[in-house]
């Protein structure tokens, strides 16, 4: 019975490689490989018309998930480039003893800037998702990261201000200490990142004005736009950090912590916003 | 603006793996049997393709290589124990052949009736109900319309074991099709 069960594979064969006609010429005849036939053709049929629905859709909080981590292994392997160059460079001048040492000056000091840059965090990625972690990366790696330690709400609206701020900064209500704020650059244009402390972890809320994301300034995901625009808030987690983006009035905040969801979601009032 | 080469590399990669995420989640599922660990292997597998994207052939068939590391990613995560290959279920199907072969009705309505009447839930049933190497190819093959050659590739066999076990499972579905219209009252003796 295996064998004569098993014996009309080439039927499934030639129907997947679109041979149906064949197929029909090749079982005329025989009341069982005609019967085969049919039955194959019917159930490959069935599931065949049904594949759009038989093919579940990814959820969207998936997505979002998947592209703050390939945006992560982005950022870490633009690290990685940056180091491998820097050393490239040194080594190939080595070779050249006539320019080596005006070369290597150059290069020491431009590295040195750079690193100096890079440490600082001054500039952020064009995508505000990436701005946000970045940010976050940056004030949560060194303290010294944070340009003003301050608690006044005035003392840290004037220094925004001060220091290429263009829009007022919103304040919200958020059960944390509020530790100070840093001035960070996206595309040429600054803006404001203020950092608070609970339980000795850090969050950072990263505030940019809509007019520029109207002009591109800032690029916004679509997943995190249709979000913010359907239901206020924008969530995501991934790895070992919690994103929390809404948009207050015409400014779109986005947190970032390594504290979990719900620990971040206790902090803010989020009926309030 | 002009972008860091890994802005667009990052870019790049987006335009080409992220239309396969669903293909890719929805197979998970049925791998897996849990959305949860689904999401994990599907998440784990677009992190492995991002970090080998220069080794991707561009012009190549993406999703195929996608479906790759994603069965890679499963085989040396989630499937921590190893078990013997499902039997076929010859019984099933003799018995469903016996059936066909006794009834009274033209098997031509019979089929008509079941498969084309069949309900996208018991598709999906009959589908899930499979052994897992049959499962397989029935997903790949006619759900997500990859070649036997791929499919070979896939599960790292010859083509002759794709053909062979696409046919069988195909058999068993339409035993698994007919069960579920008998459970709803289908009878093989009244024409409609």
């Amino acid at each position: 019975m295996k064998d004569s069960l098993d014996s009309f594979e080439w039927i499934s064969e030639m129907l997947d490689n679109n041979q149906e006609h064949l197929v029909a010429d090749k079982v005329r005849g025989d009341a069982r490989a005609e019967r085969e036939s049919r039955i194959i053709t019917a159930t490959r049929a069935a599931v065949r018309s049904r594949s759009t629905a038989l093919r579940m859709q990814a959820p969207v909080s998936l997505e979002r998930s998947i592209r703050m981590a390939i945006a992560a292994e982005a950022r870490t392997q633009s690290g990685r480039s940056f180091t491998g160059k820097l050393r490239g460079m040194l080594s190939s001048f080595a070779t050249q003893p006539r320019y080596a040492a005006a070369a290597l000056a150059f290069i020491a000091v431009a590295a040195s800037t750079l690193f100096v840059l890079s440490q600082r965090g001054d500039t952020l990625p064009s995508n505000m998702t990436e701005a946000a972690l970045a940010a976050y990366a940056n004030v949560s790696s060194d303290a010294g990261n944070i340009d003003l330690h301050s608690s006044d709400k005035n003392d840290l609206r004037a220094f925004f201000a001060n220091h290429g701020v263009d829009f007022e900064v919103f304040f919200p209500t958020v059960a944390a200490e509020l530790v100070g704020g840093s001035v960070r650059s996206i595309n040429g244009r600054d803006f404001p990142v203020l950092v608070y402390r609970t339980a000795g972890r850090l969050i950072s809320l990263l505030e940019v004005e809509q007019g520029a994301i109207d002009a591109k300034t800032v690029e916004l995901d679509r997943a995190t736009a249709e979000d913010v625009s359907n239901s206020k808030w924008h969530w995501a987690s991934s790895q070992d950090r919690t994103l929390f983006v809404w948009k207050s009035n015409s400014i779109m905040c986005s947190v970032v912590s390594d504290l979990a969801v719900n620990e971040v979601s206790a902090l803010f009032s989020l009926e309030v916003l | 603006m002009s972008e860091s080469p890994n802005d667009e590399l990052r870019r790049e990669f987006e335009l080409e793996a992220m239309p396969h995420m669903s293909a890719l989640y929805s197979f998970a599922v049925r791998l897996t049997r849990d959305p949860d660990d689904a999401a994990d292997l599907v998440q784990e597998t677009f992190l492995k393709a991002f970090r080998f994207f220069d080794k991707f052939e561009r012009g190549t068939n993406c999703k195929a290589w996608l479906f790759r590391i994603l069965k890679n990613s499963y085989i040396n995560t989630f499937r921590r124990s190893s078990k013997a290959p499902d039997t076929v279920e010859y019984d099933v199907i003799e018995e469903f052949y016996e059936t066909i072969r006794d009834s009274s009705v033209e098997t031509s309505v019979l089929e008509e009736q079941v498969f084309t009447n069949a309900l996208d839930d018991e598709v999906a049933e009959a589908i899930a109900s499979l052994p897992e190497e049959f499962r397989t190819v029935v997903i790949l093959c006619d759900i997500e319309g990859f070649t036997y050659e791929e499919i070979a590739e896939f599960i790292d066999c010859p083509i002759g074991t794709v053909r062979s076990r696409l046919h069988r499972a195909r058999k068993l579905l339409a035993a698994k099709l007919a069960d579920y219209a008998r459970a709803r009252g289908f009878s093989t003796g009244e024409p409609e």
